[in-house]
């Protein structure tokens, strides 16, 4: 049993070893910010699962996505009912069932929490990743997974982690996972692509 | 040794140890309320206290501005961390989560017990609406708000809280912080640790926010703004002895050079100065050995009143022409000097009947300084003066006005009759006397207008109309305050008020929290309610252990008290608007929007019990009006006794009248130039009245004993240019207090002297004839 374990290391650590993951180590943080920063915008088609505990079955929804530079981004909910989403700046208008309503996303942290971790990477904004969390990114350009742990303790105490996965400029999957063990994930499909 | 170097060791060495033990031993009080008449109306008990002390005065308003919101948010953020780790600080606050998220375990804590409506929302039917409005939020965006709370708070309660605390702040957020109505300031509230009565312990705190706010500031354009109750009175404090020192400073040098102009000796000018302090000190030591303690009001009216006793040596300094012996000169002064420091003092001691403490003790320290001060100058002074001294200064040898013979009895009393009438008529359809707090107000202007506009820009109530509930004890109030809230509700219903605020919100009393946790179910029965409320929907019964959990805490945990908010945002409201006196328990209810004030109080007297509507602006008013009619009544009968002991010592109640005329016309004349030009009578002003007619007596008996116009001319020339000097010197003070004292007593001397000098020509003409 102890030999076995040994002998899948030894073969695992060869295999990273040569795959081009290890060869590609040098793509950093600044990296990723850069090219994103070369996007000045784009169109998603989405697909979110929230898992909560207190359910007996994880919740879903889909719709399209709206990101234009540098702070810009709507979420339209198609189904399973309609309801339009605008991030401009600070602030969150959601047009839903209950008419419009308003929020300071300063005001909310977990709001903040999954808002900022997408915007700022979608922005190529480092500065504001760095501010709220503390970034490790892991993979190459060609796959990358940015993992953002909330710095402030505020947010720690609802958000425990977002992990954002993907390729070159194109972000694939947002996963948050709150402190209660409820995790939400994202899953994007790009429509359309505009260079900077 | 001769005999007059003795007598200024003597009293040299008396000096100082009077000086050393007053500083040791002398306690300067600083509440208010013993300038209440005694056995007042319990609201203006409660009044004057808020005025001095009271959780509400220990917040302080803070404001940052100059620079773009960002930076301001960031400021805010850093000043907000800076001053919450300073223990001399509680409830920080600045609008931000992190201030936020600290009031919510209490609030969390609080809310099974808060909510009346908390257990109507666990029965079946309660929990099945709760659960299909969550359901409903997790599938919108909103849902992350509903999520974090949904197991241990299905039924919404914390959201509940938390909206209501927002709907009741009126201040905007920018930037995840509070912003002023302009979106120009960042605005933070915090409190002091310290009680507002301990003015050192307020300016520390403020030296605190002044190296915070350096730190934070760094080289960025962001400029602060604070004020508070507790922290306006420190600075204002500081700013009144500023002021004094400055006042007091001019004062003493411009008596000085006129003392020096009229003795030509430093030694005697030294020794105008000895009655006056040795007075200060023993009217001082006679008060706190009587009260325990000396008020400062008292203090400042006290020393003002012995402002009187500077001219007692230059009364016998005067008379002392070449030639003459100290005894002869004695025997000249002694029926009017006699007669000056008993009318003053006599009339002092009738402020013990006004059943005012701080007046008594006004009082006490003016009789007694008075008489100290003119048997120290009486016996001193003449040992105390070289014996080759000589009055040589140049005084007019003649009156002025006496000099012509064409002062007929009639013009005289035209001269006198026609600025009355002036003056009347100038003071025609003003009102005679001003009971407005503010105008009152010894804070400097620029400070109350500082505080004004933070309080505007903060959006904080001004606690100017209220209900006021007193009880027996805590619970009692409580229970008045919930009675008192239903009663409100209904009068914002009926649109007597836009609304109310009750302490009972967040502290409801014990009997409503134990009616409200008896009502709620227990574990078995409410995992029942949650099993039968999720069947056939997507919720899992068991994931609600922790609201199973919490709900049985409410119930079997302890009660709600003020320390559940220790230290928290709502614990500073409940600081402010709930309190214990001597006599009780007592909780403000803020009124906002009040459009019919009869139907309220009507309203509210129905409540029962000592519950009644409280307008501060009224109140205070009337309280001050309380204490000017008082003072006015004692400076009535002080008159009274004055003339009386006139009419004994001249033999003759003619003269009497005669010697108080000019002094009573010239306090005339001061008021109505008062209420003419200026806002009114104050206190202070009676105060300063009362000195004016002390000072004017005494013009009168000298000129009228005076033993030739030389003499008298002389004499009036030194004692009323060093009086009007120095309220000359008062009178440019930046504070209201000491202006008023300035400008009556040197409106009022200079009549007093003008119309001295008229009867005296009068008096003179008469020998003449």
């Amino acid at each position: 049993m102890r030999l076995r374990t040994r002998i899948a290391l030894i073969a695992g650590t060869a295999l990273v070893a040569t795959s081009p993951l290890a060869a590609d180590a040098g793509f950093a943080l600044g990296d990723l910010c850069a090219t994103r920063a070369a996007v000045a915008g784009g169109n998603a088609r989405f697909r979110e699962t929230r898992t909560v505990a207190a359910l007996k079955s994880p919740l879903e929804r889909s719709g399209t996505l709206v990101y234009r530079r540098p702070d810009h981004l709507e979420m339209d909910v198609e189904a399973p009912r309609a309801e339009h989403l605008v991030i401009d700046g600070g602030r969150l208008t959601v047009d839903g069932a209950r008419g419009r309503r308003e929020i300071a996303l300063a005001d909310e942290p977990a709001l903040l929490a999954s808002t900022e971790s997408l915007r700022a990477t979608l922005a190529g904004d480092c500065a504001s990743l760095q501010r709220f969390f503390t970034a490790t990114l892991a993979g190459a350009a060609g796959d990358w997974t940015l993992a953002l742990v909330p710095r402030d303790p505020s947010l720690a105490a609802l958000v425990t982690r977002v992990d954002i996965a993907g390729r070159e400029a194109m972000v694939r999957q947002v996963t948050i996972t709150d402190a209660n063990g409820d995790v939400t994930r994202m899953d994007i499909e790009p429509m359309a692509s505009s260079p900077r | 040794m001769s005999v007059a170097r003795r007598a200024w060791l003597v009293v040299g060495a008396a000096l100082a140890a009077a000086i050393v033990l007053a500083a040791a031993y002398v306690r300067v009080d600083r509440d208010f309320s013993a300038f209440l008449p005694r056995g007042g109306d319990p609201v203006q008990r409660f009044v004057a206290r808020e005025l001095r002390d009271s959780a509400a005065a220990r917040v302080v308003l803070i404001r940052l501005g100059g620079a773009d919101r960002a930076t301001l948010a960031a400021a805010s953020t850093a000043l907000e961390a800076a001053l919450s780790a300073d223990p001399r600080f509680v409830a920080v606050n600045n609008g931000s989560l992190a201030s936020g998220l600290r009031d919510l375990p209490a609030m969390r804590s609080a809310r099974y017990l808060v909510d009346p409506d908390a257990a109507s929302r666990m029965t079946p039917d309660g929990l099945a609406a709760s659960l299909a409005r969550d359901l409903d939020a997790l599938q919108g965006s909103e849902g992350v708000l509903v999520r974090r709370w949904l197991t241990d708070d299905p039924t919404g309660e914390t959201l509940a809280m938390l909206d209501s605390l927002r709907a009741s702040s009126r201040v905007r957020r920018e930037s995840g912080v509070w912003f002023d109505a302009q979106g120009e300031g960042a605005m933070l509230v915090a409190a002091t640790a310290a009680p507002a009565s301990d003015p050192a312990a307020q300016r520390d705190a403020m030296a605190a926010i002044d190296a915070a706010f350096a730190r934070v500031r760094g080289a960025s354009p962001v400029a602060i703004a604070y004020s508070g109750a507790a922290i306006l009175a420190a600075e204002s404090e500081t700013a009144i002895a500023d002021d004094v020192a400055r006042v007091s400073a001019l004062g003493t040098l411009g008596v000085v050079a006129i003392l020096w102009f009229a003795y030509r000796s430093a030694r005697v000018v030294l020794l105008c100065a000895v009655p006056a302090v040795c007075g200060v000190i023993a009217g001082v030591a006679a008060t706190a050995a009587g009260f325990g303690s000396v008020h400062a009001i008292t203090l400042a009216f006290g020393t003002t009143l012995l402002g009187e006793a500077v001219d007692y040596p230059s009364y016998l300094l005067t008379a002392y022409a070449p030639g003459s012996t100290w005894p002869s000169v004695r025997d000249s002064v002694r029926l009017p000097y006699v007669l000056a420091v008993l009318t003053t003092a006599a009339g002092a001691l009738a402020f013990l009947a006004s059943e005012i403490d701080g007046l008594v003790e006004v009082g006490v320290l003016t009789a007694v300084g008075i008489a100290a001060a003119g048997a120290i100058a009486w016996w001193f002074v003449p040992r105390g003066v070289a014996d080759d001294w000589r009055f040589r200064a140049p005084v007019p040898s003649r009156a002025p006005v006496g000099s012509s013979r064409s002062f007929s009895r009639v013009s005289r009393a035209a001269v006198l009759l026609l600025p009355t009438l002036i003056l009347l008529a100038l003071a025609r359809g003003h009102p005679f006397f001003a009971d407005d707090l503010a105008r009152m107000n010894p804070v400097p202007a620029a400070t109350i207008a500082k505080d004004r506009a933070l309080r505007a820009a903060s959006g904080a109530p001004e606690v100017g109309r209220f209900v006021l509930v007193r009880a027996a004890d805590t619970e009692a109030a409580l229970e008045a305050a919930e009675r008192t809230a239903r009663a409100l509700a209904d009068a914002r219903a009926a649109h007597e008020i836009d609304g109310f605020d009750s302490v009972t919100r967040w502290l409801p009393s014990a009997a409503t929290q134990r009616a409200r946790r008896a009502a709620l179910p227990d574990p078995a029965a409410l995992a029942a309610n949650l099993e039968r409320a999720t069947r056939d929907t997507p919720f899992r019964a068991e994931a609600f252990a922790p609201f199973l959990h919490d709900v049985e805490a409410a119930r079997t945990g302890p009660l709600l008290t003020p320390a559940s908010y220790a230290g928290t945002g709502i614990g500073l409201t409940l600081g402010a608007l709930l309190g214990r006196d001597a006599s009780g328990a007592w909780t403000m209810l803020p009124l906002s929007g009040v459009h019919d004030a009869d139907a309220l109080a009507a309203r509210i007297a129905r409540v029962g019990g000592d519950v009644r509507y409280v307008d501060l602006r009224a109140a205070t008013t009337t309280l001050f009006e309380g204490v000017r009619k008082r003072t006015l009544a004692a400076i009535g009968a002080g008159l009274v006794v004055v003339l009386a002991i006139l009419a004994v010592g001249l033999r003759s109640p003619m003269a009497a009248l005669f010697a108080m005329l000019p002094a009573v016309l010239g306090a005339t004349w001061s008021a109505l130039v008062v209420v003419a030009f200026g806002n009114g009578l104050s206190v202070f002003h009676l105060i300063a009245l009362l000195l004016v007619v002390g000072i004017g007596v005494n013009y009168a008996l000298f000129v009228r004993a005076a033993p030739s116009p030389r003499h008298a001319v002389r004499t009036l020339a030194v004692v009323g240019a060093t009086t009007a000097t120095a309220f000359a010197m008062m009178a440019t003070s930046t504070l209201a207090v000491l202006r008023a004292l300035g400008v009556t007593v040197l409106a009022g001397t200079l009549a007093t002297l003008f119309i001295c000098a008229v009867a005296f020509a009068g008096s003179a003409a008469r020998r003449r004839r």
